[in-house]
């Protein structure tokens, strides 16, 4: 029978539905991968998702020089052909209305278009001429875990390296610092130890500050699959509102706001006192510290007993019975136990101190270095490990988890470079909320950006958005008008995704190749061109001419990997395969499924079995971190809790999402969710106008008291995503960071709640 | 023209109803369950509007978990 084209189209849509299902509940014929089974009349390419940080492979089918077709790339090992709704629609956040297709200079308050040369020379020229009145720290850049690798590398270069600054942040302070500062202080190196493998071999799920079943799907629908076809998973979810990830949860853990630090240590308290703890493992493998400094195993229990679980129950708002349930299932000896946390966590004042007790929890155990059991981080934005922790482009950073205040560190990365090692500076650079706040104060007067948007996600927006506006504001991007290219003083138009090749790197430490399969609209470039022509027109060109192309960029930055257990592969493999997760100690190595343990990692001897080698020691730390709560907490004045949160269709500030009508079609409109019976005692029915009040500003918006999640009694969530000036949920969050990560408190602070 | 392969995640204890409640949509087509729990179904809607309601209703559906493109051709 000869197949019609429509009909070819079905049978492909069907065959590679059956070959998705099959292969992501570990069905599949190994050997049906099917490229041959796409559409003939387009080329299919591999590349990965550009939205969130999980990774997930897509074949991207093109003709005519257009993105037609997506599909979930089977062989990939992250989806496994599955793909979330933002995937469905990829290929549409590429031909958006607003583009940005031209440089662009603000004139007398206006946009004027501009050629790239008068563009550049301006930009050029302003920011030599503050760096010659005011010094290299008066000029700062914030990039973005959206940035490919290579984009970070080059900019990280210039201004640490040659301008002589470390005003370099990005926006994964906003989302993934206190995971950093975690992993750094409990493991002495950053990133995860485990990977996604370990959710077919997990027996219980614990998931805290993660709504993961809109915000990561493609891993929800790994954790669901596990839950329904393993024997006996459990899923304990500890969140204060209600989400979609309670559907499957056979324990919910509805803490008061802010007190999971009180939970942690409490679980904690249990597994020692009911002696669920592994004290070989904790003999051979762990030290204990507290705030002060090294303490032992008897002074850490002796701490716990401020967080018994009748304690913490007058703190959480649980009941003691159901910390100790939690607890005992967490640590059941003969169970795997996966964590897995993200902005809930990490959006805190104390959230490096939480990701430390989750830590805690499976040092105690022994839960750890083993599959199944292992604590996990998710991360946001499709490259923040790759680009912005790997890289090290924040303000405190060198390349491969190096520091810019180690002497040594400098001097290594300088000989690399080619540059002056006496021209970097030993001091951190500003972290982001400084940085945005030296922009309002006058310490810093001039500010790159690229692939973020500040204006609309930095908490206590009003105030950082006059700084901005204030400042000679350089902006790359892809769309415009956004709530930051508003701001600013020069657009330059970027090439985004497909439109040009880089390295992403995921949550697992998988990192990935993007090739480019088709041209940028307009006259938008690269940020690679755009970084290394900005570097020849401030005179820094000689230390830039040998980048002629992303592959000679990555090979310069592998050689400062090399030898730092964060060793990568060549350009070439990326190019070939699914992607390889680091360590990758030799160019052939197949890549490091889990690191600190025999035989997975290369740096493990079987004698070590397990090896923290971050620290001098090769052991982790067991914290004893008090819980001190939010910065700022309910009262008189605003009595309720604040909170901010995501949904499945959109991703961030919607620059890309919010260009796909489907998706603006299945969220037709913004709300802020309250508890049915404070809404009753308020007197606000369903729809009505809510104005939301802090000691930053007011919002209103309509009550949803059925959304698709349910905040506890005493507590309002709103979307971050809304990109009105008036409703932007920032315009209410507490900009108060964290001692450590310098993150903020984006997730807690006390609002005002009256009928609008 | 839409045409997907889509991959929806049902629950044990609603599989039943719930898969015929998806088989009730306009443009749905069911193929089969190659493996528990993972309906497959081909959508196809003459543009993205149409579609995109069915992806909607798909995942209103009491008992479906998720909803899961696997292969999607649309002419833009």
């Amino acid at each position: 029978m000869q197949l019609t084209r429509r009909n070819f189209l079905q049978a492909t849509a069907a065959a590679a539905a059956t070959a998705a299902a099959l292969s992501a509940t570990g069905c599949a014929d190994k050997k049906a991968n099917p490229k041959s089974d796409l559409p003939a009349d387009l080329e299919w390419t591999k590349a990965v998702c550009r939205y969130c940080g999980i990774g997930c492979g897509v074949m991207v089918g093109t003709k005519d020089g257009k993105v037609l077709g997506i599909k979930g790339d089977q062989e990939n090992p992250v989806n496994k052909g599955l793909l979330c709704v933002k995937g469905w629609y990829l290929h549409k956040i590429l031909y958006a209305e607003d583009r940005l297709k031209t440089p662009m200079i603000k004139k007398d308050g206006k946009f004027v278009p501009a050629t790239w040369d008068e563009a550049l020379d301006l930009v050029a020229s302003r920011f030599k001429e503050i760096i010659a009145k005011d010094g290299p720290d008066a000029v700062s850049y914030y990039g973005s875990g959206q940035n490919m690798a290579e984009e970070a590398y080059v900019v990280n270069k210039l201004f640490k390296g040659v301008i002589g600054t470390n005003n370099v942040e990005g926006n994964p302070r906003t989302c993934m610092a206190s995971a950093v500062a975690g992993h750094t202080t409990t493991f002495g190196k950053d990133e995860p130890m485990g990977c996604l493998d370990d959710i077919e071999a997990a027996d219980v799920f614990f998931i805290t500050g993660s709504n993961t079943a809109e915000c990561h799907p493609v891993v929800w629908s790994r954790i669901t699959n596990r839950k329904l076809t393993g024997k006996d998973v459990k899923i304990i979810v500890a969140d204060p509102r209600r989400h979609r990830v309670h559907e499957m949860a056979d324990m919910s853990l509805e803490f008061i706001p802010g007190t999971d630090i009180a939970l942690f240590n409490a679980m904690a308290q249990v597994i020692i006192a009911e002696n669920l703890h592994d004290a070989n493992f904790i003999s051979k493998h762990t030290t204990f510290q507290n705030n002060e400094g090294p303490i032992d195993f008897e002074k850490y229990k002796a701490f716990l007993q401020d967080y018994t679980p009748e304690k913490a129950a007058a703190v959480t708002g649980l009941t003691a019975d159901q910390i100790r349930e939690a607890a005992r299932l967490f640590a059941a000896k003969d169970k795997q136990t996966m964590t897995m946390w993200t902005m809930g966590i990490n959006q805190r004042v104390q959230g490096t101190w939480a990701n430390n007790l989750l830590f805690n929890l499976h040092l105690l155990t022994g839960k750890i270095g083993r599959p199944g059991s292992t604590p996990f981080s998710l991360t946001g934005q499709p490259s923040a490990c790759g680009s912005i922790r790997e890289v090290g482009a924040l303000s405190h950073l060198l390349p491969a988890h190096r520091v810019v205040a180690n002497e040594a560190h400098r001097k290594e990365v300088a000989a690399v470079w080619g540059t002056d090692p006496a021209k970097m500076s030993p001091k951190n650079g500003l972290h982001m909320m400084d940085m945005f706040k030296g922009l309002v104060d006058g310490r810093v007067k001039a500010m790159l950006i690229s692939t973020t948007n500040p204006g609309h996600s930095l908490p206590n927006a009003d105030f950082y958005r006059k700084g901005m506006e204030k400042a000679f504001l350089v902006v790359i991007e892809a769309y415009h008008p956004t709530r930051t290219t508003e701001l600013a003083d020069v657009l330059l138009p970027a090439a985004m995704w497909v439109e040009k090749e880089g390295i992403y790197g995921n949550t697992d430490r998988r990192t990935q190749y993007i090739p480019k399969l088709v041209n940028a609209p307009g006259e938008a470039k690269s940020d690679v061109w755009i970084f290394l022509e900005l570097a020849k027109r401030m005179g820094f060109g000689k230390f830039f001419e040998h980048y002629t192309s992303t592959e000679v960029i990555w090979e310069e930055y592998r050689k400062l990997a090399k030898g730092t257990k964060m060793d990568l592969a060549p350009y070439a493999r990326y190019k070939k395969e699914r992607g390889v997760r680091w360590p990758v100690p030799t160019d052939d190595h197949a890549g490091t499924v889990r690191r600190y343990s025999y035989p997975d990692d290369p740096f493990v001897t079987k004698e070590e079995g397990i090896k923290f080698y971050g620290k001098p020691d090769g052991k982790a730390v067991v914290f004893a971190r008090p819980f001190q709560g939010a910065a700022e907490k309910p009262d008189a004045d605003y009595p309720f809790w604040f909170s901010t949160g995501r949904v499945l269709e959109h991703w961030h500030t919607m620059t890309m999402t919010g260009k796909v009508p489907e998706l603006m079609r299945a969220t037709p409109d913004w709300y802020a969710e309250l508890h049915p019976e404070d809404a009753a005692k308020l007197g606000i029915a369903d729809g009505d106008p809510v104005k939301l009040t802090t000691r930053r500003g007011t919002i209103t918006l309509p009550a949803k008291l059925k959304a698709r999640g349910i905040p506890q009694k005493g507590m309002v969530m709103v979307m971050m995503h809304d990109d009105r000036i008036d409703k932007l949920a920032n315009l209410l969050t507490n900009d108060a960071v964290d001692a450590a990560s310098k993150q903020p408190e984006y997730k807690l602070c006390a609002v005002k709640v009256a009928k609008g | 023209m839409v045409i997907a392969g889509i991959v929806v995640q049902l629950h044990p204890q609603d599989e039943a109803a719930a898969l015929a409640a998806v088989q009730t949509l306009p443009g749905v087509r069911y193929e089969g369950t190659p493996t528990p729990g993972h309906a497959v179904i081909v959508l196809e809607a003459d543009d993205d509007r149409t579609a995109e309601a069915s992806l909607k209703a798909l995942s209103e559906v009491p008992g479906v978990l998720g909803v899961y493109p696997a292969y999607i051709h649309s002419e833009v």
